[in-house]
This record gives structure tokens, C-alpha cells and sequence, in this order.
């Protein structure tokens, strides 16, 4: 099969996964009506005040109020959408959020995650969670990559060493540890105990925005200032996420590698008396790209939805709170936005993978 | 001779299919053909060995898959005779013809009944014994599936049986062994031993001794022979060495690239080969007297073995044959007799 | 086929047992659980219903550290219960009452105040009576007497009294009144409100010369009168009933609450978590060996399926596979799992309901990536020579998968079905944290009551539930590594 059918095919499918991805979630929204109750709510709440606001006017007739009421109640229910079965309100819903017009946000309390008040869309409070959650998320994994790569080849050709057996058993710790978990005894420890840490998260919106002004001003000064405030914010979550995806990753990363020492070609490199570093770089970590970029890729790709978990033990007003949030509160709009927005930077991040398998891999190409 | 005959194969093709470009998957443009089996004829007779050889690629193995109904042929038919005791259950299934077709599928009891009879010994006795099971487990399992011996005691006596026939004794001392703690000479006993407990009337032996130290090929192919006596079971008999082709066949067929080129007796094939390229086999055949080793090279056949999807037009052979003329390279020349019992397929025997 | 089978199991657990990382695996393993059959046979069948249920807590320390943290610096004031059905009393009968004097003492030696006084009563019938009253009376070191520092009443209908179960409690406002009566100076600094609000401190506390209120260490006589009237003047009969009723009663006790208990402390409600986490360690073996299992054997069967037929029923799996990989799991989870929450709001089996729901959804996304495995596995075998073998001596699809390629798959089967125990088992803890509650005492539970109710200070809270979840993963985490070393050679170590 040629080239471009097989990245044709992919791209197809990796397509027809992200829509289902979307349609799915739009399904549980609306089969299992819970949001509906939701809607229900706020409209029993509206027509409460609009009959209290009636009644306070000065002599009207009760049964005049009953009738203004029912109406009101008819209207609501009408734009709502409550009238019609929940298929005819996620249909249009799913479809307009696939050509990417999210709707607005029904909840205050998604909106505060945000920072922003009601009326706020949709659109515009994922993107003022995105950066928080990248500086916060992005960077713990990317710091985490980076260490991983910088220390599992030091291992690789170490096996059973006191250093290898660190890393396994520290890594079988870590794998055990919830994140979550550790990220609570992390604020217990430097944010009650130790008081070297904020115990409040949520002050980081101000202190991106102020940041964010001061570098449209040029004011650097102001800037690198509220870097300071930045990384006062930064450093606990940040510390805690890369003590326990370090353990994983070295691991991960020493098995790929491990699998390449002991085939035949290394052997005879090691054989041939190359230098280690050379054997290294040029047998084992070559071959070892694609997988390693295939996790780092995805990982990071990954991040951008945030830890829900653990963005939500630190009340971090990112990506993962704002989906935990629209969930819990029930806020179609939010919800299929960040289902649509996260599935497909995993589908492209895939893709971009299954493209340049077949750019680097010469026995990809038949 | 056809009334003697427990198998006919008819025209036998096996093609696969490639759909390489974009418009064969489409369908938009007929698909490519690898055609490993081009149209094959031959015929073996009840307590014959037949042999097959060629090089690897020309299809001979599978030919051996499609008889023991590993595969599916394309088209074709392989006729088998099955014996009185399968007649009562194919006739009860209304299978009344004395020969069956067994490239066609049959009602799962028939099908069974057929598998028995054929029974095929592979080519590499350390990958065709599960690594996993020990030799009693092995042996059993044809058993079990097919119903043989009424609990686990009468079983183990056919094993032990038939591990007696293949001399691999005493049976006790084996039967609990894995296949790893056996050589190869004994592990190929053993997968003999498999084939026999089923009581077949054909065995397809696929090179049997070729991944065996050539010490105890002899042993085996003896084995093999005394079965053939004491039993009366025929063999189809694949292999690339026409030595060990004319220590054991009655007849031979020798392939290329899915033909057969030339077939008949093999004392007559081997002592007057007149197919070029049969002729160019048995002259590659090693000689272990040196004086008589630069003697005998006479055909100088070219280059490699073509592949089997782009086959050459005309004679298959032609790239290849040091006498190749103009006729070779437009028509494919006709199977034809040119003593008794000796067949080829080449235009320089062809008399106009 | 069993000796086979029990052979392999032995050549594995040698195997294993010869790693260090295996040797601690099995011995966490096998303490796991046998801690969790001793568990599961000590738990009572309504654990569930009494853990929801206020009374049976109420005479627990609230928030409180467990006992051993004195030895850290805590100041403990100690808890005081007694099971007054053995206790010895002082009978007094007057006119138509019987009286049953219980005489206690509690030795207050701490910087802290205790949390209170409470009286608890289950399963009490008295026949043939009028009334039950209760007095409590307090001698305070100091040597002042605090009247009535808890009364009760209760009267008869038809003739008798049934309690189920109650915990009884001074009334604030009262017995505020009675300490402003007899230390008046307390006014200086308090109100008769605070001091309500705060009895125990008043209680169990004396004014020092900087005026404020300090912990009154010493020896408290506590005089718990028990009253019971009857219809006529008392009988050699009334006072055997009477005092068989209390003998035969379910509980009736008495306590001082102190700031400290048991072995891991107590919740925001005086739940006893040492006793959760040990009554929560079967529930967590059953969520991540159940999810675990399941999760395997359909990634198994779709993996061989995919491997062995291959073609269209290949390519199907493989691109539901696809499918089911890019849908993000946990926030469908969390929308599952709240969306469950609302409908089954008032359902008594809603805890049940949703942690099905959970381990169901986890099962159906999670078997992809072993069935992918699997199906490589597969195809390598499938192309074996004595598959082909089997084949040509009869043996059906059905024969190959089973007696063939299943037992070659078996090891590394059974090494990623043990690693993805712990999967299900924080997930479930995860949920819970993020507030989606369940409310069955799982360890993931009791973390996120923490969260909720507690406060971070609350160390014994927090620590333990996660120490047991991390503990138990790493059990699984470890064995899978061992196992993994095991069937893969190229892990070991050269």
C-alpha cells in the first residue's frame, strides 16, 4: 500500500474517532438527562422570582399571577428546549460545537473558575484556563521529560547497578503513589506546616494577567516581578507532579532502551570497541526516537486537559478544574467544548506521530 | 492406473491477490496475482512415493499445504479415495463418488474424517512440537480430537505404540519428556509418530530430514520406508535434493515457479533428465568423487528464480535456460509424453 | 492437566520468590490477605448502614488524634467510657421509685479540655414502670459538686418504655446556668452563651490569675443516678425486672469525650478510621482484582479474536480499539459517575449503583491496549509450525486458541493483569477526592471526607488512606515487575 493511503486511511479514522469522542460525551449529557435536571432547576428558580415579582406589584389578582406565571413557565420551557426529547437539543449542540461554535457558559461557578462573570462563552473561558494549566502541568511534564532522558541512558547500560535499582524501586514507589495524594500531604507539609508555600492557588489568575499586561506594555520590570509572584504559585504543584511521573517515566524510557541494548547491532557496535557514548548515541537512543517521541508527544498532548485530580486538590483555576467543574455543575456547553478541543489535540498529536513514523522509518515505506 | 490412484490433483492453482495501488483497492483496476501454484497435474498411487522438487518458491510446499487442506485451493481439484472406513460417513452425508474433492469444504464430521486420513510431517521438528507440551500431550491430541481410544489408558497404549514404530524407545522414557530435552533425529521420530497414530493412507512430508544433521537423514528416510511396507501408507515427499528424492521416491514431478517441468519414473528422470532445468538440478547435485566433479557441468543455468507475481511469458524457464529460443519466449510449451511414463514441458521435445 | 498447571504456578512463584522486588510483593501479598479475610469475617453485615449512622458515634471524640500521638507532644485529655451493664451500682428504693447509683471517676492530667459528656442507651425495655429519669452529677476536683449536669426524662406509655437507641447530651444552656451559679466570676470573661456554646471548657476548666481558662486537672467523681418510677410501691419483683432489663440492655454507657482515640483517630462524625481502613481493605482488593480481572479477559478474548481471524473482525476491533483510546476516560468517568449520582438521588442502593457504574466504565475503555497486545502475541504464534501441525491433525479455531496459544499468553497476561490492579483502586480513590461520593467507607472515601469535612491539619486523616491505597498498589506494582522479569528474559538482569 502506498505512503499517503495509509496516512489517508489514519487521518480518516483518527477523524471519525474524534467525533464520536464528541458525539459520546453528548450522549451521556443528554440520555442520562442530567443536565436537563439542571435546566429544570433553574427555571423553577426563575419562575419563583417572576411570581414573587409579581405579586409584590399592587393589587393583582391572583389567579391573573397564576395565568402570567404559567406562561412564563411555557416560555422558559420553550427556550430551553425542554418541550422536545433531549436528541433535538444535543444534536445541534454536538454539531455546532464540532464547527467550533461552543455556546455560552450557563454556570457562574464555571465562569469563576475562569476568573470571568455571566454571560462569558465558552470559548473564551477554555482559553483563559489553557495557560494557567500549561504553566502549571506543561511545564512539571516537560521538566519531567527532560530529566527522564537525561537519566535513564546513564542506566541503561548499568543493569542491576545500585543506580539502576534506585530508579526501579523508586519508580515502583511513584507508580504506587496517587498523585493526588502526595499533592495533599505537599500542602499539608509546605503550605500548613512549613508556610513556605501559598495554601491558596487561585491568586495565580491575577498574577498571569498582571504578567500577561506588562509584557503587551513592555514593562519589564513589572514583568519579570510578577515571574517571581509567578513561581511563588508554581513551584509546589510543580514539585509534586515531577516526584511521581519521574519514577514512571526513567522506567519507561530505561525498558525502550533496554530492548534495543540487547539486540544483535548494539552487541556488535559494543564488539567493534566503540566508545559508550558513541554506542549510545548513535545505537541505541537513534533507534529508540520514535517511541520516546511517541510518549513525549502524547504526554504532552495530554497535559493541556490538565490533571483533573490533581488541578482540583490545588484548587489550580486550569483546564482540569474547569472540566471538573462544568461536569459537576452541569454545563453542556463547557463540557463538549473541552471534550472536542482535548480529543483533538490527542487525534492531531497522533497523527503528526503516524506521519513521521513514516518520514524517519525507511521500513515503514514498502 | 487412475483406478489405483488414492489421489488426483487436477489443474491445481493457488493465486493471492495484491491490491497494491490505490485504484485496486477501489476495485477500479483488476488486482495483481502471485501465483504460487500455476496449474498443476499428477496423480499418486495407493503405497507410492511421490516426490516433489524444486527450489524454494516454486510452490511445492504449497501444494503439500493445500492437500493436507491447510489451504484453499484457487482452483483445481485435488481428488482423494478415501478409505472403506470414511465411505460409511461420507455416504451417510451423501458423498457417494469414489473420489471426494478435498479443496471443497465438508459438514464438520466429514471434514474430520478426511483430515484423519491425510497427515502431513513437517519441516522443522523444533518449531512443529509445541515447546509447552510434553511428548505424551503432543501425541494425545490428535487422539482426543478425533475420538481415539475410549480413556486416557488406551490412549497412552497407542502412544506407546506408536512410539515403538518409530523406534523411539522405550516409550515410557520419553513420554514425559518436552520436545527441548529430545534431538532433532528423535524429535522428528516423534512428529512421525503424530502423523501415524491417526492410521493415514497419505503422508505429505514436507523436506523432512533437511533441517537434520545429515548423520541420521539416512535413518529417518529409512523409517519412513519400512512405514511405507509395513503399512502401505503413500507419501508425497517435498524436497529441493534430488538425492534424497532418488533414494526414496517412486515417482517424481519437478517444479518451477508452479509448473511442473518434467515427471515420470525416477529412475528414468534421474538417469535421463531432458527438461534443462532438471538437467541443471541434478548436475548441482554434489559429487563426492572429485575426479568426477568438473566432468559433469554441462547446463549453466542464469540469475536467480524469478518472482512468482511477475512470471516471465511464454516458457517460465526462458530468462534462465542456456537453449532458450524465439518460440520459448511467446508460447508456453505443452506437457508431453516423450517415453512412457516420462513427461516434460519444453519446446526442444516438442516434435512438429 | 491440574499437576501441569500447579507445576507452572510453582515454576513461576520460584521465579519470582528468587527477586527481592518478588519476595516483598509476596509478602505484602499474602499479609494483604490474610488481613483481608480476617477483615471480611469480622465485618458486620450492616457495617455499611451503622458507618452512615450518627448515634452509634456519638460518644467518640470528634477530629480527634489517635491515642499515640501524645507520645509526639499532643496534649490528650483522655476518653473515659464505661459499660455501665457490669458496673456496680448502689440500689435505693423509696416509695414507688427504684434507684440505681453508678459511681465513676475520671482522672483529667492534660493541657486539653475533653469534648464533652454523653450517655448512651440501645435496646432498653423496661415493663411495667411509669417513668426513667437520669441525673448526672459531677464532683469537681476543686471539691464543688455541679448538679444535674445531664438529665433525662422519659415516660411510660401503656405501662412501658422501648429505646432503640439514643445518645444523650447535657442541655448547653442549662448547665451554663447552673456553672454561672455556682462560679460567678466566670462572667468576667465569658457570657452565659460562650459558655454554653463551649460547656466542656467551663466544665472541666478553672479561671487562672491571667484570667483565662485553663484545663482543671485532677480527679472528677462522676454519680450517674438512674430513676425508675413504677405504678405501685416497689416489689421484690419490680427491682429483679428492673435491674434484668438494664443487664439485658444492648449498650448503656457513659463517657467523657476525650481529644484522643484509638488506633488511627477519628473523623469530623467520631468515626473510628482505623476501623474503616481495615473494614475498607477487602472492598479495595474486590474494586481492583475484580476491575483487573475483567479488564483482562476481554482484552484477551478481543486481542485473540483480532489475532487469530483476522480480517475484517481484525480490522474492526483494532479501529474500535482506536476509537476507545482517543475518548478522554476520565472526564466521561466523572460525567458517568455524577450523572448517576443525580438519578439514583434517593435510591438505597445508589452506593452500590455507582460503584459498579465506575468499575463497569473503567472495564469497557481499559482493555485496548492488552488486546493490542495480545493480538501481536497472537499473530507471532499463530505462524508457528505446530500450529499448522494442530491444525492438519483436526484440531477447530476453538481447540488452537485454548490448548494452544491461551497457555503461551498466560504469563504476560497474568503480569498486566496484576499491574492494572492498582489502577482501579486509585481511580475509585481519585473520583471520591474530586467529591463524587459514593458514600460506601472505601479508603478513597475516607480521603475525600477529609477534604471535605476535615481540615489539613488533620494528619491521621489524611496519611493513613493514602499510606493503604499506595501500599496496596505497590504490592500489585511490584509483583507485576517480578512476574514481568519472570516470563520476560530480557528483563533479567545479565
Amino acid at each position: 500500500m502506498s505512503i499517503g493511503i495509509i496516512i489517508m486511511r489514519r487521518a480518516v479514522f483518527l477523524a471519525l474517532a474524534l467525533i464520536i469522542a464528541v458525539f459520546l460525551t453528548g450522549f451521556i449529557i443528554g440520555a442520562t438527562g442530567y443536565v436537563d435536571n439542571v435546566v429544570k432547576a433553574i427555571i423553577n428558580e426563575e419562575v419563583r422570582a417572576y411570581r414573587q415579582a409579581l405579586s409584590k406589584m399592587p393589587n393583582v389578582n391572583q389567579s391573573y399571577v397564576d395565568k402570567l406565571t404559567r406562561s412564563y413557565q411555557q416560555m422558559l420551557v420553550r427556550t430551553y428546549g425542554l418541550d422536545k426529547p433531549w436528541i433535538y437539543r444535543i444534536i445541534p449542540l454536538v454539531y455546532s460545537t464540532l464547527i467550533f461554535k461552543f455556546g455560552d457558559v450557563q454556570q457562574t461557578s464555571v465562569a469563576e473558575v475562569a476568573g470571568f462573570q455571566l454571560p462569558a462563552k465558552a470559548s473564551d473561558v477554555i482559553l483563559a484556563c489553557l495557560p494557567r494549566t500549561i504553566v502549571m502541568i506543561t511545564v512539571a511534564e516537560l521538566i519531567t521529560i527532560v530529566l527522564a532522558l537525561l537519566i535513564a541512558p546513564r542506566i541503561t547500560f548499568k543493569i542491576g547497578s545500585l543506580a539502576d535499582r534506585i530508579a526501579v524501586i523508586y519508580a515502583a514507589l511513584t507508580n504506587a503513589i496517587p498523585v493526588w495524594w502526595l499533592a495533599l500531604v505537599m500542602i499539608f507539609i509546605f503550605s500548613y506546616r512549613l508556610g513556605v508555600a501559598p495554601q491558596q492557588f487561585r491568586g495565580v489568575i491575577k498574577v498571569l494577567s498582571t504578567m500577561s499586561s506588562a509584557f503587551m506594555a513592555g514593562n519589564a520590570v513589572s514583568f519579570f516581578s510578577s515571574f517571581g509572584n509567578l513561581l511563588s504559585y508554581v513551584w509546589l504543584p510543580i514539585l509534586t507532579i515531577v516526584i511521581t511521573l519521574l519514577g514512571p517515566w526513567i522506567y519507561s524510557t530505561r525498558a525502550m532502551l533496554l530492548r534495543i541494548v540487547r539486540e544483535d547491532f548494539v552487541l556488535a557496535a559494543v564488539a567493534r570497541g566503540l566508545p559508550q557514548k558513541v554506542v549510545l548515541r548513535k545505537y541505541i537512543l537513534r533507534p529508540a526516537l520514535s517511541p520516546i517521541m511517541t510518549s513525549v508527544l502524547l504526554g504532552l498532548a495530554g497535559t493541556l486537559g490538565g490533571y483533573i485530580i490533581t488541578e482540583s486538590v490545588f484548587d489550580w483555576p486550569g483546564m482540569g478544574t474547569l472540566y471538573y467543574q462544568a461536569i459537576a455543575s452541569g454545563d453542556p456547553a463547557t463540557i463538549l467544548g473541552l471534550t472536542y478541543i482535548l480529543t483533538l489535540v490527542y487525534v492531531v498529536a497522533r497523527f503528526i506521530l503516524e506521519v513521521l513514523y513514516v518520514a524517519l522509518d525507511p521500513r515503514v515505506r514498502l | 492406473m487412475a483406478d489405483e490412484s488414492i489421489l488426483v490433483v487436477e489443474n491445481l492453482k493457488k493465486y493471492y491477490e495484491l491490491r497494491g495501488s490505490f485504484l485496486q483497492v477501489l476495485g477500479l483496476k483488476s488486482p495483481t496475482y502471485l501465483k504460487a501454484v500455476d496449474g498443476i497435474s499428477f496423480s499418486v498411487a495407493k503405497g507410492e512415493i511421490f516426490c516433489l522438487v524444486g527450489e524454494s518458491g516454486c510452490g511445492k510446499t504449497t501444494t503439500g499445504k493445500i492437500i493436507v487442506r491447510l489451504l484453499e485451493p484457487t482452483s483445481g481439484s485435488v481428488l482423494y479415495k478415501p478409505s472403506a472406513e470414511a465411505r460409511k460417513v461420507l455416504e451417510s452425508y451423501g458423498y457417494v463418488e469414489e473420489y471426494v474433492d478435498i479443496g471443497k469444504k465438508y459438514p464438520k464430521d466429514v471434514d474430520k474424517v478426511l483430515r484423519r486420513e491425510i497427515q502431513m510431517i513437517f519441516q522443522d521438528p523444533y518449531s512443529s512440537l509445541n515447546p509447552r507440551m510434553r511428548i505424551r500431550d503432543i501425541l494425545e491430541e490428535p487422539l482426543i480430537i478425533h475420538g481415539i481410544g475410549k480413556d486416557r489408558a488406551e490412549r497412552l497404549e497407542i502412544i506407546s505404540r506408536a512410539l515403538e514404530e518409530v523406534k523411539v524407545t522405550p516409550p515410557q522414557e520419553f513420554i514425559d519428556r518436552y520436545p527441548h530435552m529430545l534431538s532433532g533425529g528423535q524429535r522428528q521420530r516423534v512428529a512421525i509418530a503424530r502423523a501415524l497414530v491417526l492410521r493415514p493412507n497419505l503422508i505429505v512430508a514436507d523436506e523432512p530430514v533437511s533441517m537434520l544433521d545429515v548423520s541420521i537423514r539416512v535413518e529417518i528416510l529409512q523409517l519412513m520406508l519400512d512405514i511405507r511396507k509395513s503399512r502401505n501408507i503413500s507419501y508425497i515427499f517435498i524436497t529441493h535434493d534430488l538425492a534424497v528424492a532418488s533414494y526414496m521416491c517412486d515417482r517424481i514431478a519437478v517444479m518451477y515457479l508452479g509448473k511442473i517441468v518434467e515427471s515420470g519414473e525416477i529412475t528414468k528422470v534421474i538417469n535421463n533428465p531432458v527438461h534443462p532445468y532438471t538437467r541443471a538440478l541434478i548436475e548441482a547435485v554434489p559429487e563426492p568423487n572429485p575426479s568426477n566433479r568438473l566432468s559433469l557441468r554441462k547446463v549453466d543455468i542464469i540469475g536467480e528464480i524469478p518472482s512468482a507475481v511477475n512470471i516471465p511469458p511464454g516458457c517460465r524457464f526462458h530468462p534462465r535456460c542456456p537453449f532458450a529460443m524465439d518460440v520459448c519466449r511467446r508460447e508456453e510449451p505443452p506437457f508431453i509424453e516423450i517415453e512412457k511414463g516420462h513427461y516434460t514441458s519444453c519446446w526442444l521435445y516438442h516434435k512438429k | 492437566m491440574m499437576d501441569r498447571f500447579k507445576a507452572f504456578l510453582y515454576a513461576i512463584k520460584s521465579e519470582v520468590w528468587s527477586q527481592s522486588s518478588g519476595k516483598a510483593a509476596l509478602t505484602l501479598l499474602s499479609s494483604l490477605i490474610v488481613l483481608s479475610i480476617v477483615s471480611a469475617i469480622m465485618l458486620p453485615p450492616n457495617f455499611i448502614s451503622v458507618w452512615n449512622d450518627p448515634k452509634p458515634w456519638g460518644i467518640k471524640p470528634k477530629d480527634a488524634p489517635p491515642q499515640w500521638a501524645a507520645f509526639f507532644g499532643y496534649s490528650c485529655a483522655p476518653h473515659y467510657e464505661a459499660d455501665l451493664r457490669g458496673f456496680r451500682y448502689v440500689l435505693g428504693i423509696s416509695g414507688n421509685e427504684v434507684s440505681l447509683k453508678y459511681t465513676l471517676t475520671y482522672n483529667l492530667n492534660s493541657k486539653s479540655f475533653p469534648q464533652g459528656i454523653a450517655i448512651k442507651i440501645d435496646g432498653l425495655s423496661l415493663v411495667g414502670v411509669q417513668s426513667f429519669r437520669i441525673v448526672l452529677n459531677i464532683t469537681r476536683p476543686d471539691g464543688v459538686t455541679v448538679p444535674a449536669v445531664l438529665t433525662y426524662l422519659i415516660t411510660a406509655t401503656n405501662g412501658s418504655i422501648a429505646i432503640t437507641s439514643i445518645v444523650l447530651n447535657p442541655d448547653p444552656m442549662k448547665l451554663a446556668g447552673t456553672l454561672i451559679t455556682l462560679y460567678p466570676q466566670l462572667l468576667s470573661v465569658a457570657n452565659l452563651n460562650d459558655i454554653a456554646m463551649n460547656y466542656p471548657t467551663y466544665l472541666f476548666g478553672t479561671l487562672t490569675n491571667t484570667s483565662r481558662i485553663s484545663p482543671l486537672n485532677g480527679l472528677y467523681r462522676l454519680e450517674l443516678l438512674v430513676i425508675i418510677a413504677v405504678p405501685h410501691i416497689v416489689t421484690a419483683a419490680d427491682v429483679n425486672n428492673i435491674v434484668n432489663a438494664f443487664r439485658d440492655s444492648q449498650d448503656f454507657r457513659v463517657a467523657v469525650i476525650g481529644t484522643c482515640y484509638g488506633v488511627l483517630g477519628t473523623d469530623y462524625r467520631g468515626r473510628d478510621i482505623g476501623l474503616a481502613l481495615f473494614f475498607g481493605l477487602p472492598i479495595a482488593l474486590l474494586i481492583g482484582i475484580g476491575t483487573a480481572v475483567l479488564t483482562t479477559l476481554i482484552g484477551l478474548f478481543a486481542g485473540l479474536v483480532s489475532g487469530y481471524y483476522g480480517g475484517a473482525i481484525d480490522e474492526s476491533i483494532q479501529r474500535f480499539i482506536d476509537v476507545l483510546g482517543s475518548i478522554p476516560l476520565l472526564p466521561i468517568l466523572i460525567l458517568i459517575a455524577v450523572a448517576v449520582q443525580q438519578a439514583y438521588g434517593a435510591n438505597p442502593y445508589k452506593p452500590i449503583i455507582m460503584l459498579l457504574v465506575i468499575l463497569g466504565t473503567l472495564v469497557v475503555f481499559g482493555w485496548g491496549g492488552l488486546a493490542i497486545v495480545v493480538r501481536s502475541m497472537t499473530l507471532s504464534i499463530k505462524s508457528e509450525a505446530y500450529i499448522e501441525a494442530a491444525k492438519v491433525a483436526g484440531a477447530s479455531n476453538w481447540w488452537i486458541m485454548v490448548k494452544h496459544i491461551i497457555p503461551q499468553l498466560l504469563p504476560y497476561i497474568a503480569a498486566q493483569m496484576v499491574y492494572s490492579a492498582p489502577s482501579a483502586i486509585l481511580t475509585e480513590a481519585g473520583l471520591s477526592i474530586l467529591g463524587i461520593q459514593h458514600g460506601l467507607p472505601t479508603w478513597g472515601g475516607i480521603l475525600a471526607d477529609a477534604r471535605i469535612y476535615g481540615n489539613v491539619s488533620y494528619w491521621w486523616w489524611i496519611f493513613p488512606p493514602g499510606i493503604a491505597i499506595s501500599v496496596t498498589s505497590l504490592t500489585f506494582v511490584l509483583l507485576g515487575l517480578s512476574l514481568e522479569r519472570a516470563v520476560e528474559p530480557r528483563l533479567r538482569r545479565v
